[in-house]
């Protein structure tokens, strides 16, 4: 298990991976099990919700979510903020960790001293970030669908796959943004802060834009609205968008690269 | 034989600080060389220029021969380095640390690193972050040392070491001589380099001072005497003994700055009833000012 810094990467996840997958399908399924009563009162919640100001009602329910269809809940409840929140956490803290937070806990100069390229360094710890977003997607896409089974929600399991792949690809993005500010600067704080804004900005760009004429043409820059404009059960996968995403992550790893290669390793 | 470490002027300007300047250096392959400068003097950034952590501004350097860029991976197969600021993976055990280090250079004699850490009396089942400064200090050394490299970096290896650890450290380098190996080390205490060194640079503020055998060193060395009598005696005294360059009266007794061979003031001392005598080192401030400006005067 300590073969290389991939493997140890994954190693020094264990633990704390296993409180999240677990934290995050009990939310998955808690939400699930919550459906029928939601949907039992469902003239009276869609009242409630349309009473609410619309700013509100973007931000932290969803555009335009119908809470009586099963896929409107699930976006509304889950796919369109609890997700992608808990899973930015995740994969921003970790992608900071990854070559920052060894930078600043000193280990990084005495790993860099062995015969390891930077280069190789970096793909092995950009691998643990893949590979820990993709086993809690994994683990998030199991607990939906052990939820809409309980209750019947019957979205449609490929409509389901496809939104998790979104939201895999959606957090790779940050978690890769994380990472390359990170591998660029040293400093994990920056790492974090820098995603964190990213990722707010890019949220509240695309929840607020159908009601502000300034932030309308924002809303294609926000990486949200590739990720069916937080919607993804009830808007649907695009080919294309999920491409885009994966073509910024991809820009992201490529700067990293270029910029880990040059810099001084900070003590 | 090629050298294991050279650098021509070797530059690295940081913002701020000041780095190394034109740094020449050259550590023939088997010494031990021992580079001695105060805190900050730019000893640890040229280790790190060697290692390619960091980028020189200018200036070239090799490391066994080869290109410290270019041709870095090879160098550090065969390079042990021990950091000044020595931070290891605290969850993980002894035995973890060294297994995954090991794994890095694609695997390294455990018979060898058994001799090692039973030589450190160094236990591998406890966790990093359950060790004191001293065992993780060992772990840093017996990780530096496993792979049998042909030259050891060590950078500060016996700071905030209590002396039997100290000494332990010194008989380890010691023997890594006696196997051929080459050490370079640094260091801002002169006497632990007078112990283990062949030769030893000075650096200061970024700059090579002077390059010195060691044996040549301890000839003329400064002490400090502090010397209390049975009864008063004149500074005078000893204001023409060779070898003393400073005498002052210091309460009851005599303040004496003594450099090269202590005979003569010992005998001298001699004539009078001695109550207590300390010596000491001077710290390396000291040194440099009476060794250097003392013989700029000179010539």
């Amino acid at each position: 298990m300590l073969r290389d810094a991939f493997f140890k990467g994954v190693r020094d996840l264990r633990r704390s991976f296993l409180y999240w997958a677990v934290g995050i399908a009990f939310m998955v399924i808690l939400f699930c099990l919550f459906y029928p009563t939601v949907r039992d009162s469902a003239a009276s919640v869609q009242k409630l919700i349309d009473s609410l100001p619309a700013a509100f009602k973007n931000v932290f329910i969803g555009q335009g979510v119908s809470f009586t269809s099963p896929k409107g809940y699930i976006d509304g409840r889950i796919l369109s903020f609890m997700s992608p929140l808990l899973f930015l956490v995740f994969a921003v803290g970790l992608g900071a960790r990854q070559i920052a937070g060894e930078e600043e806990a000193g280990t990084l100069s005495l790993l860099l001293s062995y015969p390891v390229s930077r280069r190789r360094l970096l793909a092995q710890k950009a691998a643990v970030l893949v590979v820990a977003i993709a086993a809690l997607t994994v683990a998030h896409f199991g607990a939906l669908v052990i939820g809409v089974t309980l209750e019947h929600m019957n979205p449609g399991y490929g409509a389901l796959l496809g939104a998790n792949v979104d939201l895999f690809l959606l957090a790779l993005s940050l978690g890769t943004l994380s990472l390359t500010v990170g591998a660029a600067t040293g400093r994990h704080g920056a790492a974090v802060g820098v995603s964190t804004i990213v990722a707010a900005a890019a949220y509240l760009v695309n929840a607020l834009a159908p009601l502000s004429h300034t932030l309308k043409p924002l809303q294609k820059l926000s990486l949200f609205y590739y990720y069916g404009g937080a919607q993804p059960l009830s808007i649907g996968v695009r080919p294309v968008y999920a491409g885009l995403l994966l073509a910024v992550t991809a820009v992201l790893a490529a700067v990293a690269f270029l910029a880990f290669e040059r810099r001084d390793v900070r003590v | 034989m090629t050298a294991a470490i050279v650098t021509e002027r070797l530059t690295k300007s940081y913002g701020k600080n000041r780095g190394v300047v034109d740094l020449d250096l050259e550590i023939a392959a088997g010494e031990v060389f021992g580079f001695l400068g105060p805190n900050g003097a730019g000893k640890t950034t040229t280790i790190r220029v060697l290692l390619d952590l960091i980028r020189p501004t200018s200036g070239r350097v090799t490391v066994l021969g080869l290109d410290s860029r270019r041709q870095s991976l090879a160098v550090r197969r065969r390079v042990g380095f021990l950091p000044g600021e020595l931070s290891l993976y605290s969850h993980l055990t002894g035995e973890e640390t060294l297994r995954f280090f090991a794994n890095l250079r694609g695997g390294v004699d455990w018979q060898y690193v058994g001799g090692l850490v039973e030589q450190l009396d160094f236990d591998l089942t406890k966790k990093v972050s359950d060790l004191s400064t001293g065992n993780k200090r060992k772990l840093g050394l017996i990780q530096a040392f496993m792979h049998r490299p042909e030259l050891l970096i060590l950078d500060e290896p016996t700071v905030g070491l209590d002396p039997l650890v100290q000494h332990e450290f010194h008989h380890f380098i010691a023997e890594a001589r006696d196997r051929g190996q080459t050490v370079f080390l640094s260091s801002h205490v002169l006497p632990e380099v007078q112990r283990v060194c062949d030769r030893v640079g000075f650096i200061r503020e970024g700059e090579m001072v002077a390059v010195e055998e060691v044996s040549a060193l301890t000839g003329r060395a400064v002490r400090e005497l502090d010397v209390v009598f049975a009864q008063p005696v004149s500074p005078d005294v000893f204001a023409h003994v060779p070898g003393v360059t400073a005498v002052s009266a210091n309460g009851g007794g005599l303040h004496l700055t003594v450099a090269g061979p202590l005979d003569a003031t010992v005998k001298k001392l001699a004539e009078f009833e001695v109550v207590t005598m300390t010596s000491r080192e001077p710290d390396l401030e000291d040194v440099f000012f009476h060794f250097y400006s003392g013989r700029d005067r000179a010539s």
